[in-house]
């Protein structure tokens, strides 16, 4: 089958250029401005580097949009942990795959991953301990292997010795231009703040530009995902007290409010009074063995590459979820022609039907799809790239039936999401470590947190939440800090502390 | 996941002794103390093993100091780090490809130059070296930074969190109980001695107590109705991304108050300090430490421009006034022990907790750790060290 999807029936299309890139010394096309992850997945290419240290293989939609996500590096023009899903495609550059030697398919370290059972984790924590030259000696072997060949290019280096951009200071930084992210500068901006909202994503928009299913709006209506985010994206772009900053990325937030942002050209020093954290969430992935081969992916991940990308991950996918999200995913990848070959669920029939309802009006079995609910991933079947996987009954559970094995080549994880708050973390890990911090960490003064970084799985929900978390931080002034934050929401235990006497925002 | 070293019974009544603080150096004392047959010991820390400065410092390791106190404890430490892998049962990746100290004026050549005459008055092995021999050695050290230095060819750095797990799990395996999430909030004393600690999970007793508490070392003290006469200050690290071998020796300059290495993954490990001390007990790392680190780093390795930040954080340390560090019983409470005011205390954990454990086992302080009593502190005789690279008092390198 053809990966590349002419006849979306959800989401308008229109291709771009398309443009000749070198792949490892072979010629590849692909269409201009996807991401060279997905014209490499396009072309085929199903292995798109190797783990660090037992030389797996890895594919695209493993870990997607997890921070600094390791299995799309690649080198592109020589300059090396660029990553794939990231980097738009312009046509004439040429990519290679780290960690492999010769190739990412045919990597001869990979042996040591069919060792792997007696190389247990931490084995170098129990090599040559009692032989300390042999110690050193495998240390400068690894560091051959490890950074070996990784040298910065001239381009990184003009890069990275240009001047700053400077200090901005600005009323609100709403970082994060998802739903919540624009909801929130768009309810701010309007009651008078002057935002600068910054996402390091292409486009403004989020993981609702992915979305095909219908979501509510307040005024009642409902419309499509990704028509909803561009809709709020283009009253962004127009609002004259908004700054709209994308391929940009928050690097911290630091003592003193400092927020320095990775732009295109440069880094701009933030200093904003008000802070909105809209940084989404993130897929979670499942435990089980071969959960890491190429064609295990991310449902989000999996989304993008059929709605955005205009890509089928595969020809015949086994989704295996614990919520709506996952029949949601199902249903839209069916509808572009992909067979299902199960739908995996190891909740009880009554739970996983309410959560399928939405997406399969008239239940799953009358869409001939088989529907395994009491049922769990025991392995995903494999050598280079999934082949199929080995399903069966959850414990406890529905109890019946036995193990069944099913063919595939993809299988598409959802089993929940986890906020990113690493912005919040990094200010409210402070002092004292604490490994249970409890819900209702306060928030230093005139910070919030809406949407899917705030734990909210929900679009509409995470709009409404974003729109009210702008217009209380408009309400808020450093002068008349009347109005202290709690976030309604647990922070991830084991990370938050107390948050910081010294110093929240830059007033 | 499993906390490696972590008792796995509740936390009992009473014991032997109890040491607040996980890190380094309250490992590496409990461990010795069971080596010494003393196995009733409890290690309670508020967070996780290494959850301080020992799993936030630079991993580097030297003995070349200016002072003998200094020289005396350090050397025994580094002769002790070499084998360490061995004794633990456990590589903790010591990595021995030298240790490097840059001058980059004349005047920082001609202390070396002494530093190095006064080592070996001292037994210590380290040679000074030239321009010429620095480049040689760190090739791609900016040259106008390396007008000469001293080198410790059999010193260098060890990975931090293996020594803590080295430390936890060996200690553990001779009976040491080590409790986590544990916060003591008071040291019990009655009738001049200690007969205690208390903990948000109840109360502990016991005739011996040490304050190994790290960055928050004055509080615990305070708690016993001592005055520490430290302060906690902060020091920050980054790590890049792995590139290609480059430096093989760990390297600290006077210069740029910083101190760096590469690891065998091949990440370049680095900080750097301003000129006054950062009095803060805040684990926030700060904008303008990073930037100096870049800047400093890219100026004495000019290899590095371009390369990409993989991570930056903080930690604490608890600093004296003669930046030494503060061992051994506190007179006016008996059965209370420090091993605080660490600012090299990564280093300096092997000799420390192997000749502190020998004198609460004996009673008496072995002569290599003596000179650092609190006492000293109190009537001003300041220990004079000249080779350290820490920010010092009045926004000068010490
Ligand atoms: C950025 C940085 C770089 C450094 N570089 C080097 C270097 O290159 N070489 C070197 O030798 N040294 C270096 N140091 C210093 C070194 O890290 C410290 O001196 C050393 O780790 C101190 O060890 P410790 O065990 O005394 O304290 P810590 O490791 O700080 O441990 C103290 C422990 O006590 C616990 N605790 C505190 N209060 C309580 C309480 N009330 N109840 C229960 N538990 C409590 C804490 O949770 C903590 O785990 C550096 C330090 C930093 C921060
Ligand atoms: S972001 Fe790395 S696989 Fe998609």
């Amino acid at each position: 089958m053809n990966p590349r999807i002419t006849d979306h029936p959800a989401v308008p299309y229109e291709r771009t250029r398309r443009v000749a890139f070198t792949f490892e010394g072979r010629i590849l096309h692909g269409y201009e401005g996807e991401p060279v992850a997905t014209a490499l997945h396009a072309a085929g290419v199903r292995v798109l580097s190797r783990s660090f240290k037992y030389h797996r293989p890895r594919g695209i939609g493993l870990t997607c949009g997890a921070p600094s996500c390791p299995n799309c590096q690649l080198t592109i023009d020589g300059q090396y942990g660029v990553p794939g899903c990231a980097t738009p495609l312009r046509g004439g550059e040429s990519v290679r795959r780290e960690r492999a030697w010769p190739s990412a398919d045919h990597d001869l370290f990979g042996v040591i991953d069919r060792f792997s059972p007696f190389i247990p984790a931490g084995f170098q924590f129990r090599l040559f301990r009692r032989s300390p030259r042999l110690a050193h000696l495998a240390e400068r072997v690894m560091g051959l292997i490890a950074g070996g060949g990784r040298e910065v290019t001239p381009d990184a280096i003009a890069r990275a010795a240009r001047p700053g951009l400077g200090e901005r200071r600005t009323a609100l930084a709403v970082v994060g231009a998802g739903v919540a992210g624009l909801a929130g500068a768009l309810a701010a901006a309007d009651a008078g703040l002057e935002v600068v909202l910054v996402d390091q994503g292409a486009e403004p928009g989020g993981a609702l530009r992915a979305e095909t299913a219908p979501v509510r709006t307040p005024d009642g209506g409902a419309a499509p995902g990704f028509a909803l985010a561009a809709e709020l994206a283009a009253r962004a772009a127009a609002h004259p007290a908004i700054e709209v900053l994308t391929g940009s990325t928050a690097l911290g937030w630091y003592e003193g409010g400092v927020l320095p942002v990775h732009t295109p050209s440069g880094v701009l020093t933030l200093r904003p009074a008000r802070l909105l954290v809209a940084t989404g969430d993130y897929d979670q992935p499942l435990l089980f063995p071969g959960n890491d081969r190429p064609g295990v992916m991310l449902a989000g991940a999996v989304q993008r590459l059929v709605n955005i990308d205009h890509v089928r991950p595969g020809s015949r996918a086994v989704v295996v979820t614990r919520d709506a999200y996952g029949y949601a995913v199902a249903a839209q990848l069916r509808a572009v022609g992909v067979e299902i070959a199960a739908l995996v669920d190891p909740r009880p029939g009554e739970r996983a039907g309410a959560d399928a309802e939405a997406s399969f009006p008239s239940g799953v079995a009358a869409s001939g799809v088989p529907h395994l609910t009491g049922h769990r991933l025991r392995e995903a079947l494999g050598r280079r790239t999934v082949t199929g996987v080995v399903v069966e009954p959850q414990e406890g559970v529905d109890g019946r039936g036995r193990a069944v094995r099913l063919d595939c080549d993809v299988v598409v994880v959802s089993a929940g999401r986890r906020p990113a708050e690493e912005l919040l973390l990094q200010r409210l890990y402070h002092g004292d470590i604490t490994l249970d911090p409890g819900p209702g960490t306060a928030l230093p003064d005139g910070v919030a947190v809406a949407g899917g970084a705030a734990g909210i799985t929900d679009p509409a929900e995470a709009l409404t939440t974003g729109a009210d978390a702008g217009a209380r931080l408009a309400r808020w002034s450093p002068e008349n800090p009347a109005l202290p934050e709690i976030s309604p929401y647990p922070l991830s235990p084991g990370q938050a502390g107390r948050p910081s006497s010294s110093g929240g925002t830059s007033e | 996941m499993a906390i490696p070293g972590a008792a796995r019974t509740p936390l009992r009544r009473a014991y032997d002794v109890v040491i607040v603080g996980a890190g380094v150096q309250g490992l590496a004392l409990a461990y010795e103390l069971a080596k010494l047959g003393v196995r009733d010991v409890a290690v309670l820390d508020r967070g996780y093993p290494g959850g301080g400065g020992s799993g936030r410092n630079g991993e580097m390791i030297r003995s070349a100091f200016g002072s003998p106190e200094w020289s005396g404890l350090f050397d025994e430490s580094l002769r002790r780090w070499r084998t360490l892998s061995a004794e633990l049962d456990f590589n903790v990746l010591f990595s021995g490809s030298g240790y490097l100290v840059l001058a980059s004026t004349p005047e920082q050549v001609e202390r070396c130059r002494a530093d190095a005459v006064r080592q070996a008055e001292l037994g210590v092995r380290s040679e000074f070296v030239t321009a010429e021999e620095a480049r040689k050695i760190a090739p791609e050290v900016n040259p106008d930074l390396a007008l000469g230095g001293v080198y410790q060819e059999h010193a260098g750095f060890a990975h931090h969190d293996a020594v803590v797990w080295g430390y936890a799990r060996a200690a553990a395996r001779l009976g040491v109980e080590l409790h986590t999430g544990v916060t003591v909030t008071g040291v019990d004393v009655a009738g001049g001695a200690v007969r205690g600690v208390r903990t948000d999970k109840g109360d502990v007793s016991a005739p011996i107590v040490v304050n190994a508490a790290g960055g928050a070392a004055r509080r615990v003290a305070e708690m016993a109705g001592v005055a520490l006469p430290t302060r906690t200050c902060r020091l920050e690290m980054i790590v890049t991304e792995s590139v290609a071998p480059f430096l093989r020796p760990a390297l600290a300059t006077l210069e740029l108050l910083g101190y760096c290495h590469q690891t065998a993954r091949g990440e370049f490990v680095g900080g750097t300090e301003l000129p006054v001390p950062d009095v803060s007990d805040s684990l926030n790392g700060t904008y303008d430490l990073l930037l100096d680190m870049a800047a400093k780093f890219v100026r004495l390795l000019p290899r590095l421009a371009g390369v990409r930040l993989l991570r930056h954080w903080a930690g604490l340390v608890d600093q004296s006034e003669d930046l030494s560090p503060v061992i051994g019983p506190v007179p006016e409470v008996a059965g209370f022990h420090l091993t605080c005011g660490w600012v090299y205390g990564f280093m300096g954990a092997p000799a420390t907790g192997a000749l502190l454990a020998r004198g609460i086992h004996d009673g008496v302080m072995p002569e290599l750790i003596r000179p650092f009593s609190v006492t000293r502190l109190h009537e001003g005789r300041f220990i004079q060290e000249g080779a350290l690279v820490v920010a010092a008092e009045e926004g000068e390198a010490a």
